[in-house]
């Protein structure tokens, strides 16, 4: 199984690597897992970049304002990559199209990955920010709470 | 007391703040609290953003202590009055102190730039010779939360004094480190070393800067140091008009401290026998609490606690595996929209009458305890009940803000609606509405409600809504801003409501018609832009043990029960008319069988009997539905008489009658079994026999334990009851001791005069108002700090 975030994919086909890239290659029987994945890599594209520099490890960016494309990705069968922090970059599907010699319906896609690092490295967190109206110390309201 | 309600992902660890690059660790369920939700408990850290005292009762988050020596003629007390906090108690022994505090059980982070404001007023700068006259006030930063040691006895503070004796005034700031008291700054003003002052103004306003060390600066500020500012002035307004100086030797180190995360407390020592009383109490109008712009909270969390309590938006019924999960803000939906946080869902049914559906995770399961969530168009009058989703505009697993629309019918047009932006955030029991937008632009008037009866509504200030006696609760001056519905034999939660804005069109009311129909009545059209409305539904398991009939409470001293139960040989009740022309009208039985409160309904039919069907053990009312040309006898089948309802009346309930001195009922309840800890409200509905006899009735919350009150006037106040019935209130406290103690608390009647009239006491009621955490006024004033936290990823 791997989980992306909240996301969940029974069983990834295979894994192909590409130095800080991990892309994902699977599928799932149902058309409402494929629009899942779908929408969890919905900014995907123009929501993330990774700036090379010749000699250097790549640099991954989350543009989003709130890093919805930074995700914990699971991987807990055989032969797996590492659980860790990933970017997600891109996916790719064909609506309603399964694989020649599929039994059942089956819906194919390949998702790309960008390593950023494990727990080891990095941990969850929150900044607060912008702490409304903190020159008036209130929210405006009638009582003066 | 306002608290930024933090919420943290469920199996969140190793909480800490960071600031300026440095870590302030949170102690898991000692700084934090739970709310227990469908993923699991999420972690809340109430951070202190301070408090303005409004409202009707002190927030729950302030725990009160005292002494045994200031438990005299005048007991120790911390009420609020008009914005005021009012602290009062006087030594029991002229030379011995007595010491009464409260203290916060929300944290303050002493982060870099973090300034903590608190206005401290004492009675008097000089108590005038003679022996045994000191008084102290003091404002406190403790290591710890414990509430039943006094603030000056842990070993680490910081802390502001003002101590007046015969000689004068004198204000101290200081450090204590393992009990080793620093005076950092002493003086009558902002000079240090001015000396004590017969003279010095006593109305202070202090403010407090924290700062981290800065590299190379001159000492103290190249360690942990603070900041410490001074307004003073011979009265309120002038001191908040005077200059504010920095203390002459400001600033001051603190990097031997023992503690950067502080809990506040008050508290004031006496060892004078005539203050603190009514008129010389030591007063504080605000604390307030403003963090730096930018701070960051972190944890750990397991693998497979990815995503709980994530504020989640889905196409579809979450629970039905072909929805999917939206994460983009131009998703095309397929079915009806879902917003929900793990503590509360909304459902956008789409086009459907009452079709925005909140429900309230508990028992659990997701349940909708009041399915009416609408606004009135009220110049059109039209109700603005069909929800439409606009669009998306943020989605995050902190906060996620879509827009919908209510329309006026199922019909999708123009012609009236409201636009309505709604935001639920992690952790927190409440949904936002905001940037209420109707057309035509005219007044509006919010609804929320259950089809199905809730009995009781609370709109402040001994406004009450009883559905069982058609009692409406009518509030146009509402001390605070919120509302409150629940029925003690309904669903085991709260519903809340709270606004910003108070109503200033129409009708200009908070409304809790037929009980618990909770309304805000009306939002001005000029207003409607502005008005923020919250709606809440906290679970609360124990609320059956919120209400109480009289008479079924423990009566004592020959009070009696004005109704006289059917007998054991009664199988049903039945009723006649004298008239034989009361042909039409129905009477409604409200009673209980085995405790099981039950209606039976009777239609009328002039002089003959007319039999019920319910064998109730006890008759609380008696109501008609129509004004009877004869007296209605009601009585069990066994013609024992239970009562007789006079023409003209349409209404009579149960009741117990005080008509000696000494009679008494109360209402007595196990802490912690019965009610958890927190503040509440003690409502009684009573009347006395016209001309009430003034000051007639004593009312009080005791510990039936060890005798102590737990009402907050600490003492056994009287009341004048009126005519006819209506609400008084206490506030009233149950203690962490009270609950690990398995306390008894009463809530207590009693007359106290020999005098001829009789007090009818119809029932107690209790309302849940503030533990700190979770009940009403801690969400509704909390609600007045917002912020914004996105996620982040850190390296470690």
């Amino acid at each position: 199984m791997t989980q992306i975030g909240v996301a969940v994919v029974d069983v990834p086909v295979d894994y192909r690597y590409t130095q800080y890239v991990v892309t994902m290659l699977g599928s799932v029987d149902r058309d409402e897992d494929l629009h899942a994945m779908r929408e969890l890599f919905a900014l995907a594209r123009t929501g993330t970049a990774v700036h090379e520099m010749p000699g250097r490890r790549p640099i991954g960016e989350d543009m989003d304002e709130d890093m919805r494309n930074t995700q914990y990705v699971q991987f807990t069968h055989g032969d797996r990559p590492i659980t860790a922090w990933y970017l997600l970059r891109a996916f790719r599907m064909f609506q309603d199209e399964s694989p020649i010699g599929a039994d059942e319906a089956q819906y194919a896609f390949t998702a790309d990955m960008f390593f950023l690092g494990t727990n080891a490295y990095y941990v969850a967190g929150f900044a607060v920010k912008d702490m409304e109206d903190v020159e008036d110390e209130i929210l405006e309201n009638d009582w003066l709470i | 007391m306002t608290m930024m309600e933090l919420g943290f992902p469920v199996g969140a660890t190793a909480l800490k703040i960071t600031s300026n690059g440095r870590d302030y660790p949170i102690l898991l369920d000692t700084d934090t609290f739970d709310r227990t939700g469908e993923d699991g408990d999420i972690p809340i850290l109430p951070l202190c953003r301070g408090d303005e005292f409004i409202g009707e009762s002190l927030a729950g988050a302030w725990k009160k202590g005292w002494t045994t020596t200031i438990d005299a003629d005048q007991a120790f007390t911390a009420i609020i009055d008009s914005g005021l906090l009012k602290f009062k108690g006087e030594a029991d022994l002229a030379g011995t102190y007595g010491y009464g505090w409260i203290k916060s059980m929300h944290v303050v982070p002493m982060m870099n730039e973090t300034e903590v404001t608190v206005e401290l007023e004492v009675p008097i700068n000089d108590v005038v010779a003679g022996n045994n006259r000191a008084i102290y006030f003091k404002f406190f930063l403790c290591q710890n939360k414990v509430v039943t040691e006094r603030p000056s006895l842990n070993d680490n503070t910081l802390f502001v004094e003002i101590h007046v004796t015969d000689n004068g005034l004198l204000m101290t700031v200081a450090k204590s480190i393992e009990d080793a008291d620093t005076n950092l700054f002493t003086g009558s003003t902002y000079i240090d070393g001015s000396g004590v002052s017969e003279t010095a103004d006593k109305f202070t306003v202090w403010r407090i800067v924290f700062h981290d060390a800065v590299a190379g600066a001159t000492a103290p500020e190249d360690v942990n140091h603070m900041h410490v500012y001074l307004k003073q002035g011979v009265d309120r307004p002038t001191a908040e008009g005077a200059t504010e100086n920095e203390l002459s030797n400001s600033p001051y180190d603190i990097s031997d401290i023992l503690f950067d995360v502080g809990y506040p407390a008050y508290q004031i020592s006496t060892q004078n026998v005539d203050y603190y009383d009514d008129g010389t109490e030591a007063v504080s109008t605000y604390f307030r609490v403003n963090y730096p712009s930018l701070f960051s909270l972190k944890y750990d969390f397991a693998d497979a606690d990815v995503g709980k309590s994530d504020v989640e938006l889905w196409d579809g019924d979450p629970d039905v595996s072909t929805s999917v999960q939206v994460f983009d803000e131009d998703h095309v939906f397929t079915h009806d929209a879902y917003l929900q946080n793990g503590l509360i869902r909304l459902h956008i049914d789409e086009a459907i009458e009452y079709g925005l559906k909140l429900y309230s995770y508990y028992n659990v399961a997701w349940n909708q305890p009041f399915d009416q969530l609408w606004f009135n168009a009220v110049t059109g009058d039209e109700d603005l009940r069909w929800p439409v989703l606009r669009y998306i505009e943020s989605i995050s697993p902190e906060k996620t803000v879509i827009w919908i629309r209510l329309l006026n019918s199922d019909t999708i047009n123009d012609d009236y609606y409201l636009n309505v932006r709604i935001t639920i955030e992690r952790g927190k029991y409440s949904l936002k509405l905001d940037n209420l937008d109707v057309y035509p632009d005219q007044d509006l008037r919010f609804w929320f409600l259950d089809t199905a009866t809730v009995r009781f509504g609370y709109v402040q200030d001994n406004d009450i809504g009883d559905d069982d006696i058609n009692e409406d609760g009518d509030n146009s001056t509402p001390t605070d801003n919120f509302l409150v519905a629940f029925d003690d034999d309904g669903e085991e939660v709260l519903g809340v409501v709270f606004t910003d804005e108070k109503p200033a069109g129409g009708n200009t009311r908070f409304f809790a018609e037929d009980g618990g129909d909770l309304s805000i009545e009306d939002i001005d059209t000029v207003d409607t832009a502005g008005t923020i409305i919250w709606i809440s539904l906290i679970p609360f398991s124990l609320l059956a043990n919120l209400f109480i009939e009289a008479e079924d409470a423990t009566l004592g001293g020959g009070a009696a029960r004005y109704f006289t139960d059917p007998t054991g040989g009664s199988t049903f009740v039945r009723a006649q008319s004298s008239a034989g022309a009361d042909n039409t009208q129905t009477l409604t039985i409200i009673g209980s069988v085995g405790g099981v409160r039950t209606t039976d309904t009777i239609a009328l039919n002039g002089v003959a009997w007319v039999n019920g069907a319910v064998d109730f053990t006890r008759v609380y009312i008696l109501e008609l539905d129509g004004v009877t040309a004869g007296n209605i006898t009601v009585q069990g089948s066994d013609a024992g008489a239970v009562h007789i309802i006079p023409a003209a009346t349409t209404h009579v309930d149960n009741a117990v009658i005080l008509d000696a001195i000494n009679e008494f009922c109360f209402y007595p309840f196990q802490a912690g079994t019965h009610l958890p800890e927190g503040r509440y409200l003690a409502v009684y509905r009573v009347r006395d026999t016209a001309p009430a006899e003034p000051n007639d009735l004593q009312h009080y919350v005791q510990n039936a334990t060890d005798g102590t009150r737990r009402n907050e006037e600490n003492d056994t106040p009287l009341i004048t009851v009126t005519g006819v019935y209506a609400y008084y209130s206490l506030v009233f406290d149950i203690t962490a001791e009270d609950v690990s103690g398995n306390d008894f608390l009463d809530v207590v009647a009693r007359k106290i005069t020999g005098n001829a009239n009789e007090i009818y006491v119809d029932y107690f009621l209790i309302i849940p108002i503030g533990d700190g955490a979770n009940l009403p006024q801690d969400l509704s004033h909390s609600a007045m700090r917002s912020f914004n936290k996105p996620r982040r990823l850190y390296v470690r």
